[in-house]
């Protein structure tokens, strides 16, 4: 019961930062394997069902821009920063930083407290 | 044994048909290639990567933004909304029958009950969706939960109820209000008996002008014994005269189906 809450608790927080990690790589055009490849290759593995449609719908929203190429074996449709996406990412990025600030010094307290 | 080609064509068949037909050839193409792209890079079966893939609707949902047809705020009520009204209906549909009536019309009348509920909480959705503003809080006057009027204008309705039926026979020449032998040996007097003990709690509540918590439970008991009670009596007849007798059993069957309601509603207050 505990362990259930912990796993949904910790997904919530991981969704969170998702959007974020997927638009900080994508300043330059990737197709979504290869996003997935790259954002695994640094520590943060996003589940193939959750991140090619996340694609989309930030396309949707205005801030990806997309084009198929194929010049390298198969179709494959390549993703990147649209205008809007790119001023999205930099408030996204300074919000994070401030918050990764706040976390630090709570997360600081409590470890000062406990000693 | 279908190839993994076959795997992958079958997979993304059943995820575009959820998608809006202007999304599904491209989408298609896009996840035929990524699938493929995952399945030659990860050990194992073609059907292993794909179920951990996730289930095809719950992937068509992550494509768009899901409309809820009951929002989830509104779930609680809604299913509040649907049990009650049904053991409303459920309940008049027995009383009918055990009254010798046919109980025909009752699941039409609660699958008729349930697909209005749903239109208006859709509307309720819809409207919250479309213009947020509307389902903002604002600061009303809280509701007065006991009215010392109300319960004296209820010791008098039922005051009036109770003579009607157990003394109109003295007041009114006609045999119309002649109880059956049946009626008089034991349903009228158990009857009567509740409801002399139903009026004493009315009194005893105006007197203290407030609820107690026994004297709310002991509504609730009286109000569900009453239930009962009238599903019992309605079985057989009640006056001599026909109109008279069929008119008094479909007051009682519409006020125990009124009642169970409120026991209904009080009981999920209580519990939830």
């Amino acid at each position: 019961m505990v362990s259930d809450a912990s796993d949904k608790l910790e997904q919530e927080l991981r969704r969170g930062v998702v959007v974020l990690a997927v638009l900080s790589q994508l300043r330059t055009l990737r197709y979504g394997y290869e996003l997935r490849q790259s954002l695994s290759e640094r520590g943060l593995s996003i589940e193939e069902g959750t991140l090619y449609p996340l694609l989309r719908r930030l396309e949707s929203q205005g801030a990806l821009r997309s084009e198929w190429q194929t010049a390298q074996g198969p179709p494959r449709r390549y993703y990147v920063l649209s205008d809007d996406g790119r001023r999205l990412y930099d408030r996204l990025a300074t919000s994070w930083q401030t918050l990764t600030e706040a976390m630090g010094q709570l997360l600081e307290g409590d470890r000062n407290a406990d000693r | 044994m279908l190839t993994a080609d076959q795997l992958i064509d079958t997979y993304v068949a059943d995820v575009t048909r959820l998608l809006p037909s202007r999304q599904r050839a491209d989408v298609a193409l896009e996840l035929r290639t990524l699938l493929a792209d995952e399945i030659a890079d990860r050990p194992g079966s073609a059907l292993d990567v794909l179920q951990d893939f996730g289930r095809p609707d719950e992937v068509a949902a992550r494509y768009g933004t899901p409309v809820s047809v009951i929002e989830p705020v509104h779930t609680r009520l809604f299913l509040k909304f649907a049990v009650v009204g049904s053991l409303f209906f459920l309940y008049a549909g027995l009383m009918r029958v055990l009254s010798g009536q046919s109980g025909s019309g009752t699941a039409i009348a609660v699958f008729v009950y349930l697909g209005v509920l749903l239109v208006i909480f859709a509307i309720a959705g819809w409207q919250r969706r479309r213009w947020p503003s509307t389902a903002a809080w604002q600061p009303h006057p809280r509701t007065e939960r006991f009215s010392r009027t109300g319960r004296v204008a209820a010791i008098v309705a039922w005051t009036a109820g109770t003579v009607v039926l157990f003394a109109s026979g003295r007041i009114f020449p006609a045999q119309v209000f002649t109880f059956t032998d049946d009626f008089a040996r034991l349903r009228g007097p158990v009857l009567l008996s509740w409801i002399l003990v139903a009026l004493g709690l009315q009194v005893i509540l105006v007197m203290q002008g407030g609820w107690r918590p026994w004297s709310r439970t002991a509504e609730l008991v009286l109000n569900a014994l009453m239930c009962v009670l009238f599903a019992w009596v309605v079985t057989r007849p009640i006056f001599t005269a026909g109109p008279t007798d069929e008119a008094m059993r479909n007051a009682m069957v519409l006020i125990a189906a009124v009642t169970i309601v409120s026991v209904a509603s009080r009981v999920w207050h209580r519990t939830v």
